[in-house]
């Protein structure tokens, strides 16, 4: 299932305001025919706020164009970063496409627990 | 010491090789370097491979077993050694779960409480979510875990408000998740499906005219009324119909309401079977839960965690009852399952104690049967079982039964085996009452085996002439002989054998009964007292502990526990220092043993040590040894050879108190120096007893180690390498004291020492010096040459891993 050639797909990270670095993937956002399909990590407490300040991106893709550099300071200093994914995972819509890339972060962030 | 087997010893005092981190991290390290190396991982992910949903249960019971031998490792063991158990159970749990299909892991995720297992893993990744979600070796609340849960259902509401992802609808959800269901084979599917308003509406009035229509019926009928209102509901409680809106989810909660209510008056004890009947439960849902927990297992409103728990609790309880019935096949707690043993020979006390246990676990498994029982009086499947099983004959008639058959054996037959269930002292006091009543207390819980425990206890301290809260031996007393493995090596043991998904379990099992063993060891002997405190304690005049040749009293150490010395009247000391040092070598090299320093009190030079009390002989026969015996025997012939001693009989390895294995008495240590071998077939002259390893090494040739037990030379690796972490100059600085004073008093080594040096320096004659010196240089070149000579050693045994030693460093 290929996608289609105008689809894209961005990482959202959020950086650490002392430190300037990447901390987690907190979703992924996805565009394709001037659609647009936003997914965040569950159990993020503060994806309604950061889903406002991405609202309020008027040329998303513009900005997007720019990568990691391209990045918005959404609420107490928190900075909302936009990774561009080289090849987006198959499906056969942006829907899908996006939730296949959050199922990634999902096992790329398993924690480290212990059973007791 | 140890010259003959006329002597026994003064005392057994005992102390930790080393510090805990050493020893463990060492062996572990070993251990991980050899499986990775070995490509022993790969083996155990092939064998992973061809496991299916199956055995998933065992997974499961594992990762539970292991979390609880990590409460029990305690905090003395370094975290990295602690997470090694936990990084390799890590590896096989992913390593099966990641061969299943997607269907088998959603359905394992669906019968394991998962809600809409289809929404998850629409990438291609190799690892899908539900591999981590299922991971017995992670924790059920971790939030990584919750989060694909909290996904799943995000996705799925977006699809109920009509919205696609990857190009599928809520309907092909409902599709795809009605074959999943969770339940096992042949319990209702509980199929979602999409319903019209009319529909819906019509589902929900035949919930209210069952549920109206349920008073009416009699007594008999009153079952199959109740399951044909659990049917409608389920109907109603499956529908799906966006039209409605949250009006279908109110109607849904209000017939929610409306069954509990009805159902909570009419349901009687046949419920469960008119349930199973109208296909809503299985067979053994029906058969082992109440009534009342068969109505909410059959209801789709209890709910996919309490429904999946339910179904849970009905597989476990057919398992207990399976049990029970093999029990009651083999005439387990019947009079006659005594009948033919015989205590006399190793086998019959072998086959004893197994029936004990046995028995034992029958009459808990009974006590567990009864408990469901308790939960609900009308359980007639239970009442039924009750009367068929064992549950009716009284523990205390078959102890009866028992003591009548006892009487027919010998009584010291009868201690080795109440010895070897836990009686301490079984073998040295207790009437033959006491004995049996112990025996018939593993299972009669009206026998109170403390009080039996307390007066054995006493009665052997009595015989001993101490107090009975001393357990230290009595001078000259023999030491108690154990003819079985305590109670915690037979666990330790057992833990390698466990049943379960075949030999990766069994390799985990090792690997935390070897863990288990060091953490043993570590609490049962006290920390090493450093040579500054022993030079500075001033020890007084003690108390008389024995007299004769094997003189000996008792002080108060720097720590102010009682250390027993032995003055060194052949030697002038010599000997003293050659057991010291030999004790500080095991030390430094992670071999427990004897904590012995050299002391001079009185103006005579002698050894001391601290008494520790529990330990007892070890056993002497080597099928009842646990790999983790054998392998610490391996380690001890290391450092035993390093420093020349060949007196490691079964009366110088002795167990703690928790089980695991350790060496006393290094009297003999250098004494044989330029004249020994280090040779399977090698013993010195008038030596007393074969050394523990060497017993092993023939009953791995004669295939008589216990099942899977083996002599494994990378066993013997971590002792090789802590002896090649010491330097050269340290070890010959350590040994200085021994060589000096050995040369002096012209101890059993000097000779072969003598005759080398005078070749080496070609002189006729040598001085002491330039012996003690030769006597280094021999200590210095044994040590360095320990990982050759030992895999020289094992592969002339045959051992099939001894090259282990040379290539793994």
């Amino acid at each position: 299932m290929m996608a289609t050639t105008d689809r894209r797909l961005w990482w959202l990270t959020v950086y650490d305001p002392e430190t300037g670095i990447a901390t987690r993937i907190v979703g992924v956002v996805g565009i394709e025919d001037g659609d647009r399909h936003l997914s965040w990590m569950p159990l993020e407490d503060d994806a309604a706020r950061w889903a406002d300040a991405i609202d309020n991106v008027d040329d998303f893709a513009d900005m997007i164009a720019v990568d990691v550099d391209a990045a918005t300071t959404v609420a107490d200093g928190i900075v909302l970063g936009f990774v561009a994914m080289d090849v987006p995972p198959a499906s056969p819509d942006l829907a899908g496409a996006v939730e296949a890339a959050v199922d990634l972060a999902l096992t790329a962030t398993i924690e480290n627990g212990r059973r007791t | 010491m140890g010259s003959g087997g006329q002597k026994a010893h003064e005392a057994i005092a005992i102390a930790p090789a080393t510090t805990a981190g050493v020893a463990v991290e060492d062996l572990d390290a070993s251990e991980l370097y050899e499986m990775e190396a070995t490509g022993a991982l790969d083996d155990i992910d092939d064998l992973v491979a061809q496991l299916g949903p199956d055995d998933y249960d065992s997974f499961v019971e594992m990762a539970e077993s292991l979390a609880g031998e990590d409460f029990e490792l305690g905090d003395d063991l370094p975290d990295h050694v602690k997470d090694l158990k936990d990084t390799e159970l890590k590896a096989l749990t992913k390593a099966y779960l990641t061969n299943l299909s997607v269907p088998e892991l959603q359905q394992l995720a669906s019968d394991h409480g998962f809600e809409h297992p289809t929404l998850v893993g629409l990438s291609d990744s190799d690892q899908h979510p539900l591999v981590h979600w299922l991971d017995p070796a992670y924790p059920d609340d971790l939030v990584s875990k919750t989060k694909i849960q909290a996904k799943a259902i995000e996705r799925y509401q977006a699809l109920q408000a009509g919205e696609t992802i990857a190009g599928l609808t809520a309907a092909d959800i409902h599709a795809a998740e009605a074959g999943l269901g969770s339940q096992p084979p042949g319990a209702p599917s509980w199929e979602l499906w999409d319903a019209t308003p009319s529909e819906a509406a019509s589902a929900m009035a035949d919930v209210t005219n069952q549920a109206s229509g349920l008073s009416a019926l009699t007594y008999s009928d009153k079952a199959a009324g109740v399951a044909a209102l659990v049917a409608a509901e389920n109907k109603l409680q499956t529908a799906n119909c966006p039209e409605l809106g949250q009006g279908l989810d109110e109607m849904k909660a209000s017939a929610a309401q409306l069954v509990t209510l009805h159902t909570k008056q009419a349901t009687i004890a046949t419920t469960s079977d008119a349930l199973h009947e109208a296909g809503l439960l299985t067979e053994p849902e029906a058969k082992w839960l109440s009534p009342t927990e068969a109505l909410a297992a059959a209801r789709y409103a209890s709910g996919a965690n309490q429904v999946g728990d339910l179904k849970t609790i009905a597989t476990d309880r057919a398992k207990v009852v399976a049990q029970l019935q093999t029990h009651m096949a083999n005439g387990i707690g019947t009079a006659g399952s005594f009948t033919g043993i015989d205590t006399s020979t190793t086998a019959g006390r072998q086959q004893l104690l197994e029936t004990i246990n046995t028995t034992q676990e029958a009459f808990a498994l009974t006590t567990q049967a009864h408990s469901w029982g308790a939960s609900d009086s009308s359980a007639v499947n239970l009442a039924t079982l009750h009367s068929k099983h064992i549950a009716n004959y009284a523990h205390k008639d078959l102890s009866k039964d028992f003591r009548t058959w006892a009487k027919t054996q010998k009584l010291a037959d009868l201690r080795a085996v109440a010895a070897t269930a836990g009686l301490a002292d079984a073998k040295t006091a207790g009437t033959r009452a006491e004995i049996q009543s112990y025996l018939a207390g593993q299972w009669d819980t009206t026998i109170d085996q403390a009080a039996i425990e307390a007066s054995v206890k006493a009665k052997a301290a009595a015989k001993n002439g101490i107090p009975a809260t001393a357990t230290s031996p009595k001078p000259g007393a023999p030491k108690p002989v154990a003819t079985t493995p305590t109670p915690a090596v037979v666990a330790a043991s057992g833990t390698a054998t466990t049943s379960g998904p075949g030999r990766f379990t069994g390799k985990l099992g090792t690997l935390t009964a070897k863990l288990k063993a060091h953490q043993q060891i570590v609490a049962d002997l006290p920390a090493r007292t450093d040579s500054a405190s022993i030079a500075a304690h001033n020890w007084g005049e003690g108390q008389p502990w024995s007299k004769g040749s094997h003189e000996s009293s008792l002080h108060t150490g720097p720590d102010g526990s009682q250390w027993m010395f032995k003055p060194d009247k052949s030697a002038k000391g010599a000997r003293a220092h050659a057991e010291a040092a030999a004790s500080d070598v095991f030390s430094r090299v992670g071999v427990p043993g004897v904590d012995v320093h050299v002391a001079t009190i009185g103006n005579r030079a002698g050894a001391i040590q601290p008494l520790v009390h529990g330990a007892s002989n070890l056993e002497g026969t080597p099928s009842s040894w646990s790999q983790a015996d054998v392998d610490s025997m391996v380690r001890l012939h290391v450092a035993a050879w390093a420093v020349g001693d060949h007196d490691g009989h079964t009366s110088n390895v002795l167990r703690s108190p928790s089980g695991a294995i350790f060496a006393v008495d290094q009297g003999q240590a250098f004494k044989f120096f330029g004249r020994d071998k280090l040779d399977h077939s090698w013993q010195p002259t008038g030596n007393y007893g074969t050394p523990v390893y060497h017993q092993a090494y023939s009953a791995q040739s004669q295939g008589s180690l216990g099942s899977g037990v083996q002599v494994r030379a990378k066993a013997a690796l971590p002792a090789i390498k802590a002896f090649e972490a010491i330097s050269d100059t340290q070890y010959r600085k350590l040994l200085t004291p021994t060589a000096t004073q050995g040369a002096k008093h012209g101890v059993h080594w000097v000779e072969p020492m003598r005759k080398a040096a005078q070749k080496r320096l070609g002189k006729t004659k040598v001085t002491d010096a330039e012996i003690a010196d030769e006597f280094l240089n021999t200590a210095v070149e044994r040590k360095n040459n320990l990982r050759t000579a030992f895999a020289n050693f094992f592969g002339g045994l045959g051992v099939t891993d001894s090259q282990h030693l040379t290539w793994v460093k």
